[in-house]
């Protein structure tokens, strides 16, 4: 027994022995060979970059694989062939070995084929017209993918020769019952129209029967066939209008935008406008006035405006307004912009700001998206600061940001400033100004000087954070630094002689022209109340005038001009007619007209009341000079500077001992007359609104439109004070900037359509259509149908119904504007605070009220709804709607209240339940 | 929507392109080129004209790829931007990762991914796990399966999943072990201003960026159902969901009602403003002293209660500006390290225990101003990073996740709240 059973053991441990002899010798095969090809595999994998590095287009290899028989070397084959396609080279050479493999019924190749085939069909068509049969057998596979991929690769090779075959097609997969086929062959329809747009009125009628689409997921895309092929026939939506709001809400982010685009234009074309407009500007003017402010808040008009902007809403807009609302809570920025301009061009403006506010969150996501979402919100504050204005810190910038971003931003920043937040932006540009990208301390420089001029009591604040920087080693921020101190200063004239002063003191240092120029025109503004400076300076430039820009020879010009109608003394006479003749004989003609005109007109008018032992004086002066001038004539201009420095080197040496002389004879006297003068005739000067030095600052070639009357007036006068009075009158004139009304800015941004690429590039863009005007009332009310009307079962099966919010909005429309209305009538203050819950729990009650007609189903998904609010809101209860519900619902309430789960699976069980008992 | 799309890297090169209505040659991007040339990499306007307005190039850039879009039409260009956005996140999910060389190694199916997320122009098939489905992301497995060459789907044992009435889950999906994890992220970004005319240390501005990322490895048709702890942080406005959820029933009850897309998705999305007297978990305090030439800084970095949670990963970076010499640092904790060419300070603490609370660390830098500049004038500042485990800063917590399903699930949560920009400017 024992040794039988012993050899027996040992027989059938040969026997496992051996068995397992030969299993691990095959694992051993089989591991070897995995391995190696593993080792293979990994080696084409690192292979794989360099395929895409492979630039010979191998054209036999790539045959040999295609005619293979595995399906693996064809898949190879033709992602070496599409991968050459992606890199824009040209493989046609392929396309009949492609076109074979287009009956492979793994889903894979076919992909690969069609892929191929959409790039090159067009150039082949003969041969491409082999595929077609093929396609026109898949349009009725029985998978969906397969027939979807059909159709769409069918109108995707534009091929003219199939076009009738092409819209059979089309008709019948519209009909398919696979929501992924009628998207494809919706989709289709456009290729089909694009290529043949004589035939219009075929697609045209093809559309108008998709409109009828009941799935949210296609309806989208109907919409952007219809938009794309007769987006004139609004007459085609409005027994659709109510639906596509219903609808909206399940729509995938690009169908919403679709459907968005296209209500927007329908609304603006429908309805009577909302909003007053006359109103609105009212309204407008007073936010702009912030002293006004509370007042407004407090006026009965514009709480008037409020509630007629309430009434005027028609309740078919309101039902698309409502119905955008949940939207915002979409992922999609896209979804959301569009959803605010809607709100911007459609909705009560007591109604946008909320909606406004939703743009928000979007101001810290990715830059370019923050780029479109700024554009957006930027007109928005110019029109309505006040909605954006408490979240002024939310566009505070970044110092990590691109420079595009920084620009919108700071508009907007100077845009919601206002007197209350002034101390916050201050305190932002504190920072910002000391920032080390030059570019960005420019463009807050900038901000500043507009928002001083939106808000003068600023400016003074603002002057001592840019004099800290006035030092700033860039020339470029030191030079708009200047700039903006220059702008400030005209905002504030009186009492700047310090900081003109200290301004003059670092002149020198600068080099800038630009800022250069700037300071001059500044310095010979207020040499009034600076005059001992001036001399020096405009000696420093005389001497150095040659080598200056053209627009710092300018300001020379005004500078000299200016101080000699103040102070016309003899030695500043003589330095401004130097001035004058070294600009003479410049290269630029413009100049050269300027310094004549200014001889005439200032120096030879003043020279007629200078006493003749000065002129005598002068003419010594004036040999010299016009011996000069023959030498000059002679020589080249590069040479003339040298003779010319040396000339100032004598001439400044008289005018030191001229100073000496003058000064204590003549100078106090004159200079006390004339101020008295310039105190006089001040208030004049200030209604004569002489713009001319600050139009020679910004164009140059204005310089000699001047004011008649003035220099009749210089011509004419009797004494050397009345000259000098008209004199500066004419050259230092008022203060008052030129104001740009802020009216053409508005209009600028208001060109194009918010959100539309016209807008954001700021220039039309080829296919832009303005949106239409408000009509004068509401058209064709009854045109719109109710949804329910035609609602089918079939388009929403039960089971749809499950996943969409839809079932959550589920309203009856007519009771939806039913509630409106009510709510209407019932009190104004109740309507005024009508929130969105507020308007569905409301829907909710009245849709129980009229819920017989609904499916068993619909009223099951209600009372959920219904249930919770109860355990929420239990005032909200009528005793009507306890009436009402089914016992089912009942019972299914009293569970809800204990256990959540619980509930949550009996519904899905009573769901399962009453689909076994449909079918 | 569009015409073209292009693929460049770095240097503008054209890596893939893909035509939609008609060939549009690369050399169209001349213009685009010309105006990259003159501008940093970030700082290029995302529109720009082309061929003198016949065209428009909108693009996007990331990690060193350009994504742009050849327009000829009117459009929506926010959704030319979200459309770009969306296929840089779908090829990132993809390959996990994208920069040059992913796009590289994997152009065929980027290719591919196009023609069907795009047709003619238009957005076709977008949502990210349906694509996955069509065209399946690349994995060392399945390659080595390509070349034993055994079926997909018998080694996976998965059956063709047939589209179903939603578009983000198919139909007929298993699982054997059904699972769920929720991730709830919070990122705090805080600019505190120490400096100017009046100095108060409450946050000056700053906002939480949260979101829910969620991965489901769930069979059949679940309904999954999220409540929260101390929803009322957030606001309507505030909110955005992925499009499973269901936005009305979360307008009313506040409670998340969704079916899930197979795999890891973006749940939610929030943003809320810091209030000024916001409780952060770390504090920091700078002094900063200027005398005749020589200067002296102090930072104190009090680390609060947390709820027994503990601060990790704490580093605070001091920026001073570029003309101080001799900097000395002193500090008792931690490790810091002095960056001699951007004059910057790396003060690493590292982790911080909850217990005991509060804790206070101590950093001095004093150094000297040679040239005696103002410096006032000149911009400095600290920049501070941490992390929490299990802690948000808004006080949002999952209460209750429910799947409405006939099988047992095992369901995960965390959180994890970090510091993003965190700046205190001197």
């Amino acid at each position: 027994m024992n040794i039988g059973s012993v050899s027996a053991s040992n027989s059938n441990v040969q026997k496992i022995g051996t068995v397992a002899y030969s299993i691990a010798k095959e694992a051993a095969k089989f591991s070897k060979k995995f391995s190696e090809e593993i080792v293979e595999k990994s080696r084409e994998y690192s292979q794989s970059t360099q395929l895409y590095d492979k630039y010979h287009v191998d054209v036999d290899a790539i045959k040999e694989l295609l005619d293979s028989k595995y399906e693996a070397e064809k898949i190879e084959g033709l992602k070496r062939a599409v991968g050459f396609i992606a890199k824009g080279r040209d493989c046609s050479a392929l396309f009949p070995s492609v076109v074979k493999n287009v009956a492979v019924n793994s889903l894979e190749v076919k992909r690969l084929v069609y892929d191929y085939l959409i790039r090159y069909a067009s150039t082949e068509q003969e041969l491409a017209l082999l595929a077609v049969n093929t396609f026109q057998k898949e349009l009725s596979d029985k998978n969906p993918e397969v027939r979807a991929l059909a159709i769409r690769v069918m109108s995707s090779i534009k091929i003219p020769a199939i076009m009738t075959i092409l819209l059979q097609g089309i008709k019948k997969t519209l009909k398919d019952d696979s929501i992924l086929v009628r998207q494809a062959a919706v989709n289709s329809l456009i290729k089909c129209y694009q290529m043949d747009p004589e035939n219009k009125p075929v697609y045209v009628e093809l559309v108008t029967s998709a409109l009828k689409e009941g799935s949210p997921y296609v309806i989208g895309n109907v919409i952007n066939a219809f938009n794309k092929i007769c987006p004139e026939r609004l007459d085609l939506i409005h027994p659709h209008y109510r639906r596509l709001c219903f609808l909206l809400i399940d729509v995938d982010g690009w169908g919403q935008l679709a459907i968005l685009d296209l209500l927007l234009k329908y609304g603006k074309c429908q309805f009577k406008c909302p909003y007053n407009d006359d109103n609105n500007k009212k309204q407008d003017k007073t936010n702009d006035n912030n002293t006004n402010k509370l007042d407004s808040f407090f006026n009965n008009d514009n709480d008037e405006m409020f509630y007629n902007s309430e009434e005027n809403v028609d309740k078919d807009l309101r039902l698309l307004l409502d119905c955008c609302k949940p939207v915002l809570q979409t992922y999609n920025i896209a979804v959301v912009l569009k959803i605010v301009t809607i709100f911007y061009y459609l909705a009560p403006r007591n109604e946008f700001k909320g909606v406004a506010l939703n743009l928000l969150r979007y101001v810290t996501k990715s830059y370019e998206q923050q780029y479109l979402v700024l554009q957006t919100i930027l007109p928005i504050t110019n029109k309505m600061p006040d909605i954006y204005r408490p979240h002024i810190k939310s566009f505070f910038i970044n110092k990590g940001s691109p420079y595009y971003i920084k620009e919108l931003q700071m508009k907007i920043i100077v845009n919601l400033t206002d007197v209350h937040n002034s101390n916050l932006v201050y305190n932002e540009f504190y920072s910002y100004i000391r920032n080390e990208d030059p570019k960005f301390v420019i463009l807050t420089m900038e901000a500043i000087a507009t928002l001083t001029k939106k808000i003068p009591v600023l400016a003074e604040l603002f002057l001592r954070l840019l004099l800290s920087r006035i030092m700033s080693k860039n020339e470029q921020v030191s030079a708009e630094c200047i700039i903006v101190i220059r702008k400030l200063l005209q905002i504030y004239p009186e009492d700047n002689s310090e900081t003109v002063k200290y301004l003059a003191k670092i002149l020198p240092s600068i080099t800038v022209p630009k800022a250069k120029a700037n300071l001059l025109w500044l310095i010979g503004q207020y040499c009034q109340s600076i005059v001992i400076i001036v001399p020096d300076i405009l000696r420093t430039f005389a001497k150095s005038f040659t080598k200056e820009d053209l627009q710092v020879k300018y300001q020379i010009l005004n500078m000299g001009a200016k101080l000699v109608s103040v102070d016309p003394q003899p030695h500043n006479l003589l330095l401004f007619e130097y001035v004058l003749k070294l600009a003479r004989y410049d290269i630029n003609y413009d100049l050269r007209d300027k310094a004549r005109f200014y001889k005439a007109l200032i120096l030879d008018q003043i020279r007629k009341f200078i006493p003749k032992q000065q002129q005598q004086q002068e003419k010594k002066e004036n040999n010299n000079n016009t011996e000069s001038k023959k030498e000059e004539n002679k020589k080249e201009e590069e040479k003339e500077e040298n003779e010319k420095e040396k000339e100032d080197d004598k001439k400044e040496e008289k005018e030191e001992k001229e100073e000496s002389k003058n000064e204590n004879e003549d100078g106090q006297k004159k200079e006390d007359k004339k101020e008295e003068n310039i105190t006089t005739t001040e208030g004049k000067e200030d209604n004569e609104d002489i713009e001319k030095d600050e139009i020679s600052l910004d164009e140059n070639e204005n310089e000699n439109e001047n004011d008649n009357e003035n220099e009749m007036n210089i011509l004419n006068s009797k004494s050397l004070d009345e000259l000098l009075v008209n004199l500066q009158k004419l050259l230092i004139g008022s203060n008052s900037l030129t104001q740009h009304s802020n009216s053409n800015i508005e209009d600028e941004n208001e060109r194009y359509t918010l959100g539309s690429l016209s807008h954001s590039v700021n220039c039309y863009v080829k296919g832009y259509e303005p949106l239409p005007d408000w009509p004068e009332t509401t058209l064709n009310s009854s045109a719109r149908q109710d949804y329910f009307d035609e609602h089918t079962e079939k388009s929403f099966s039960s089971n749809d119904k499950r996943f969409k919010n839809f079932a959550e909005l589920h309203t009856n429309p007519s009771s939806s504007i039913t509630t409106i209305k009510t709510s209407k009538t019932n009190s104004t203050a109740n309507k005024r605070y009508i929130t969105l819950d507020d308007f569905y729990n409301e829907d909710d009650d009245d849709e129980d009220d009229d819920s017989e007609e609904e499916t068993e189903e619909d009223s099951e998904e209600e009372s959920e709804k219904e249930s919770e609010e109860e355990s929420e809101e239990e005032s909200e209860d009528d005793d009507e709607e306890n009436d009402e519900d089914d016992d089912e619902d009942d019972e299914e309430e009293d569970d809800d209240d204990d256990d959540d789960d619980d509930d949550e699976e009996e519904d899905d069980d009573d769901e399962n339940d009453e689909e076994i008992k449909k079918k | 929507m569009f015409d073209s799309l292009f693929i460049l890297n770095k240097q503008r090169r054209i890596i893939i392109e893909k035509h939609w209505k008609s060939i549009i040659s690369g050399s169209i991007l001349y213009d685009f080129n010309e105006k990259a040339d003159t501008e940093d990499e970030g700082n290029i306007v995302p529109f720009t004209p082309l061929l003198n307005g016949k065209y428009y190039a909108a693009h996007i850039y990331r990690n060193g790829v350009y994504l742009v879009a050849i327009l000829k039409n009117e459009v929506l260009p926010i959704m030319v931007i979200e459309f770009l956005e969306h296929i840089y996140k779908t090829i990132k999910s993809y390959f996990s990762g994208f920069n040059e060389n992913v796009i590289k190694e994997n152009f065929v199916t980027i290719y591919q991914l196009l023609e069907e997320m795009v047709d003619n122009g238009e957005p076709s098939l977008t949502e990210i796990s349906m694509l996955k489905n069509i065209i399946p992301p690349p994995t060392i497995f399945s390659k080595v399966m390509n070349t034993v060459q055994i079926p997909k789907n018998l080694i996976s044992g998965k059956t063709p999943l047939t589209p179903s009435k939603i578009p983000w889950r198919r139909e007929g999906i298993k699982y054997n072990g059904n699972e769920i994890f929720i991730d709830l992220k919070e990122e705090i970004n805080i600019i505190q201003e120490c400096s100017g005319e009046d100095v108060n240390d409450t946050v000056s501005r700053g906002y939480i960026k949260g979101t829910l990322l969620c991965d489901s490895k769930l069979s059949g048709m679940p309904e999954v159902r999220l409540t929260f702890k101390n929803s009322r942080v957030l606001e309507d406005q505030s909110t955005s969901f992925h499009p499973c959820v269901r936005y009305a029933k979360f307008l009313k009850d506040r409670v998340l009602s969704f079916v899930p897309p197979d795999g890891s998705f973006k749940l939610m999305e929030y943003m809320l403003d810091v209030s000024s007297h916001q409780n952060l978990p770390v504090y920091v305090k700078p002094q900063f002293y200027i005398r005749n030439g020589e200067g002296k800084l102090d930072v104190s970095v009090t680390v609060k209660r947390t709820n027994g949670k503990d601060v990790e990963d704490l580093k605070v970076n001091i920026g001073f500006p570029n003309n101080i010499q001799n900097l000395k640092i002193n500090s008792i904790t931690g490790v810091n390290r002095f960056d001699q060419d951007g004059k910057t300070v790396l003060w690493n603490i590292g982790n911080v225990m909850s217990n005991p609370a509060p804790q206070l660390f101590q950093l001095t830098a004093s150094f000297t101003n040679p040239e005696n500049v103002d410096l006032n004038e000149y911009e400095k500042y600290i920049t501070v990073n941490f992390k929490l485990n299990m802690y948000t800063f808004s006080g949002l917590k999952v209460d209750s996740l429910n799947v409405v399903e006939n099988y047992s699930t095992y369901k995960g949560f965390r959180s994890i709240s970090r510091a993003g920009q965190y700046i205190l400017r001197l």
